[in-house]
């Protein structure tokens, strides 16, 4: 399976604490790839509930997940595209809890 | 439209009075010279909304207070009072004009991303203009005042904001939209029937709770609380000292702009728990009434929302808090996240992106950046 990173996600996984990446890093090793895995095997799997998985309401196309439920939430969002021809994910952004706290 | 004869009459007088005046965009000797028209002549200025130049000299001496004219195309509405005063305006600037010499006083970007004026009013206070209104889009509010009318000038800094035109063009008519600031300066809020708002430089929300501007000039009355909200009338009628708190924990003594914006909606963010509670089906049309609590948590109390009902196959009913958009995504709709996503589509339309063949090249580039930072 394939996966493909904007510019603007590397930047975001660099600006992430340690301590959230790390979450990041531990909830796509595994839960979330193996999770996409099952889920182009087998459409309509279910996603791990903890990763919160779905569609953003009004962004058609859109994906968010979950990676952090201890602490401050964490997110990302992410999308389904077509890589020659295989399904794959593209990550768009991923931010922590300083969106929420700089209005 | 606007408030007139009396209304204008208080506006100067609070004016003359020492109070601030907020004229967009014109400077406190101007404000002073306006001001000293308005005390003699009855009149304040107005604000011309648009942009352009004034097409003709404005007729004689009107009674018109402060306020805005023009809609960025049509220049039917918000007349101040007298056709001889409306203005030939072009979208994307605010005009300050003098109502009775028709001297241009000053000019400022403005925007309402495709509005079109419909309603306008100065709040009595004399602080701020309220402007309703769309074309074609979502009603939208912006407030204009000499603190926000620069920050709201951003492109699409309103467009958050949503309301019913009606209640606004019924409290400008009437006059009784309120301004106040928060106690932090950075945001003002306005009172309408249909809720209160919040607009500073992020754009404009709706503020369920009055308590966010608690600590403001002028006490809260019964009279000024939405009709039909039992709970803030019965809380009203107790004595102050034994009011229970609104808001959520830790919302008193932050900032008016950090609990109206971005705390109080976003609050419910990263709490897991759940708790049980049962609710009883009443009548034959089976209304069930969420908890008060359940209801603030997810801003079910704000105009709009709505409850989306999915029952499952497995026996399960779920409920979706929905605002338009589900409440549990609000974060995904604020502007901060909303510019990282417009962010995102600019690296994939200039093909900024970075393809990784298989699960485990992209795995590895996870391990490598956690070993550059030290981590297992």
């Amino acid at each position: 399976m394939k996966f493909e990173q904007t510019g603007r996600f590397r930047g975001d996984r660099a600006a992430l604490s340690d301590e959230h990446f790390a979450d990041f890093r531990r909830a796509v090793i595994d839960h979330f790839i193996p999770a996409a895995a099952r889920h182009v095997n087998q459409p309509g799997s279910a996603w791990p509930k903890g990763l919160r998985v779905k569609r953003v309401q009004g962004a058609p196309g859109v994906w968010e997940m979950t990676w952090s439920l201890a602490g401050p939430d964490g997110r990302a969002t992410f999308e389904w595209i077509e890589i020659d021809g295989e399904p794959a994910i593209r990550w768009r952004r991923v931010g922590d809890h300083a969106i929420f706290s700089d209005p | 439209m606007f408030p007139k004869g009396r209304q204008a009459g208080r506006a100067a007088a609070r004016c003359a009075g020492g109070d601030r005046v907020a004229v967009p965009g014109v400077s406190q000797e101007r404000q002073a010279v306006i001001v000293a028209l308005a005390v003699a002549l009855g009149a304040t200025a107005f604000v011309a909304l648009g942009g352009g130049v004034a097409a003709k000299p404005p007729g004689p001496p009107t009674d018109a207070p402060l306020g805005i004219v023009g809609d960025g195309g049509s220049n039917e509405l918000a007349r101040p009072g007298r056709r001889g005063a409306r203005r030939r305006t072009v979208p994307g600037e605010l005009l300050v004009a003098d109502t009775r010499t028709g001297r241009f006083l000053a000019r400022r970007p403005f925007s309402i991303p495709q509005a079109c004026v419909r309603a306008s009013a100065v709040t009595p206070d004399g602080f701020a203009v309220l402007v309703s209104g769309s074309k074609g889009g979502p009603p939208r509010l912006a407030l204009l005042d000499d603190r926000s009318v620069g920050a709201v000038a951003a492109p699409g800094a309103i467009s958050n904001c949503s309301t019913r035109p009606s209640s606004v063009s019924h409290d400008a008519r009437r006059g009784r939209g309120r301004s106040r600031a928060t106690p932090d300066g950075r945001a003002r809020v306005i009172g309408c029937t249909d809720g209160w708002h919040v607009v500073n430089g992020e754009g404009c929300r709706t503020a369920a709770r009055p308590r966010a501007i608690a600590s403001s000039r002028q006490p809260l009355r019964a009279s000024r609380v939405r009709a039909g909200s039992a709970r803030q009338q019965s809380r009203l009628a107790q004595p102050r000292a034994q009011r229970p708190a609104l808001g959520p924990p830790g919302a008193r003594g932050c900032d008016g702009l950090t609990f109206c914006h971005s705390v109080s909606s976003l609050s419910h963010m990263g709490q897991p728990k759940r708790r049980s509670q049962f609710v009883a089906l009443a009548g034959s049309r089976g209304s069930i009434t969420l908890p008060a609590e359940v209801r603030r948590r997810y801003h079910l109390d704000e105009p709009g929302a709505q409850v989306e009902v999915i029952g499952r196959s497995d026996g399960v009913i779920e409920l979706h808090p929905v605002l338009p958009h589900r409440a549990e995504q609000a974060w995904f709709w604020t502007e901060r996240w909303q510019a990282m996503e417009r962010e995102a589509e600019e690296d994939i339309a200039a093909g900024r992106t970075r393809v990784f063949d298989s699960a485990e090249e992209f795995i590895a580039d996870l391990d490598r950046e956690a070993a550059e930072r030290g981590l297992r």
